[in-house]
């Protein structure tokens, strides 16, 4: 059984706490540090509440790598890349664009809305 | 630094420069994780900048001799930088070695400037002043015998740096596959060497001095190497440098404007088509940075909330080099 309020909630009214009753109130260097925490706890709440979007795409990234083979993970994908031997699969950079665009929203969505 | 300290600093000063010099207030500036400034107001020889090493200075960069011998070098070839006044390699004076150079007016704080309405005016003419600024930086060509300690390129620009950061890559915790595809789009369709020449290797907002709209310096030398031009005119106009802005330019002025100055000094005409090459070589090495900070942070070396966020700015950083890629039909 699941505590409650459950962790999404507990972010979002932090974030609510720390952007309207306190970084106001401070300024400089506290300000920033402020600002630096409520990105972390930004990016914190939206990867609890991503539906696997990411780990989806990564699983079609390798799945036009390496089809059936389910014994291949990231660290092979990156490897053979490098050594050319998945040249030309048009299929796999559209899954990495798409992967890079899932990944940038987590952690910076407004940036990644501006593309 | 103590008294006897401060009394050592200004003999030196004096018999450097021939002049009687008397230390009046002496204050470290903020800012520089590697580097230590400090900031000398005298008598006899005005506010000076004393340049040393942090504490913890972090040993990727070049030395502070070695970054005063550049910045002699582009204050020879008429580059606007702080004046090169005296390196003192002698452990005695304030006991590491260090640099002195006159104090220049201004601030260089890139999410200030994007912002400043003065260059919402003057921006343009800004950025046509950097691109001439740049070309003379690239009229510095090698053999050097003052630049020895640079690393002669080994294959071609562009080949040396894919092998670079994949040797960065290497080193980093985790498999990054969307950077090695860029990377390797880049391998693919690498162009012929635009020639070697001094590229400053961190030219971009943030890394100048600016008062009134007008440039005052050109700073942060330590990362110089031999290379292609073209990396130095990518990375100042590659969209990570722009803070938010929509001036491509360095989020100041007009691209347009920039290669303007740049073929107005140089005599020749940037070739537009060879720039976004070098923007997504220059956003993988930011993200490669980015990676490098955000494990400072993982492996417990320097626990930070700022590297470890830094670390994250790979996701925006990824999105970048993916569409750039797209966009010069160079995806796959």
């Amino acid at each position: 059984m699941k505590a409650e309020p459950a962790e999404g909630d507990l972010i979002a009214i932090a974030l609510k706490t720390l952007a309207e009753d306190l970084t106001p109130r401070l300024k400089g260097e506290e300000r920033y540090l402020a600002l630096l925490i409520g990105n972390a706890l930004g990016i914190v709440g939206r990867e609890l509440s991503e539906d696997g979007l990411s780990a989806e795409i990564a699983a079609k990234a390798l799945g036009s790598a390496y089809g059936d083979d389910r014994g291949k993970g990231l660290g092979d994908l990156a490897w053979d890349i490098r050594a050319g031997r998945l040249d030309g699969n048009a299929e796999l950079g559209r899954h990495l664009l798409d992967l890079a665009r899932a990944r940038a929203a987590l952690s910076n969505p407004k940036a990644a809305a501006s593309y | 630094m103590n008294e006897a300290t401060i009394a050592r600093l200004g003999d030196w000063l004096g018999a450097t420069l021939g002049t009687p010099v008397r230390i009046g207030k002496l204050s470290k500036l903020t800012g520089g994780a590697i580097q230590e400034n400090w900031l000398v107001s005298t008598e006899g020889a005005g506010d000076l900048v004393i340049r040393t090493d942090a504490p913890s200075g972090v040993a990727t960069s070049h030395s502070r001799e070695q970054e005063f011998a550049l910045l002699r070098a582009a204050w020879e070839a008429g580059v606007t930088v702080p004046e090169p006044l005296g390196f003192c390699s002698d452990l005695a004076i304030i006991g590491k070695p260090f640099a002195v150079m006159r104090r220049v007016a201004g601030t260089a704080l890139g999410h200030k400037l994007v912002r400043d309405p003065v260059l919402g005016e003057k921006g343009d003419a800004l950025v046509e002043r950097l691109g001439r600024e740049l070309a003379r930086i690239h009229t510095i060509r090698p053999p050097r015998d003052d630049l020895g300690f640079l690393a002669p390129v080994v294959a071609d620009p562009a080949s040396d740096r894919i092998a670079l950061y994949r040797r960065y890559l290497d080193d980093l915790a985790s498999p990054q596959p969307i950077i090695e595809w860029a990377l390797r789009r880049l391998e693919r369709i690498r162009p012929a060497s635009g020639g070697t020449a001094l590229i400053h290797c961190d030219f971009r907002t943030g890394n100048y001095m600016v008062e009134g709209g007008e440039l005052t310096a050109i700073l942060d030398w330590e990362f110089a190497a031999w290379g292609d031009p073209y990396e130095d005119i990518g990375w100042f106009c590659a969209r990570c440098w722009r803070f938010g802005s929509a001036r491509e330019a360095g989020g100041i002025g007009a691209r347009e404007a920039f290669y303007r100055g740049y073929a107005a000094e140089s005599g020749e005409q940037v070739d537009a088509a060879r720039v976004p090459y070098w923007e997504v070589m220059g956003t993988i090495r930011w993200a490669i940075i980015a990676l490098q900070q955000g494990l400072r942070h993982i492996s417990g070396e320097e626990p930070s909330l700022e590297l470890a966020l830094t670390g994250r700015r790979v996701g925006e950083l990824e999105l970048d080099m993916m569409t750039q890629l797209e966009a010069m039909g160079e995806l796959t």
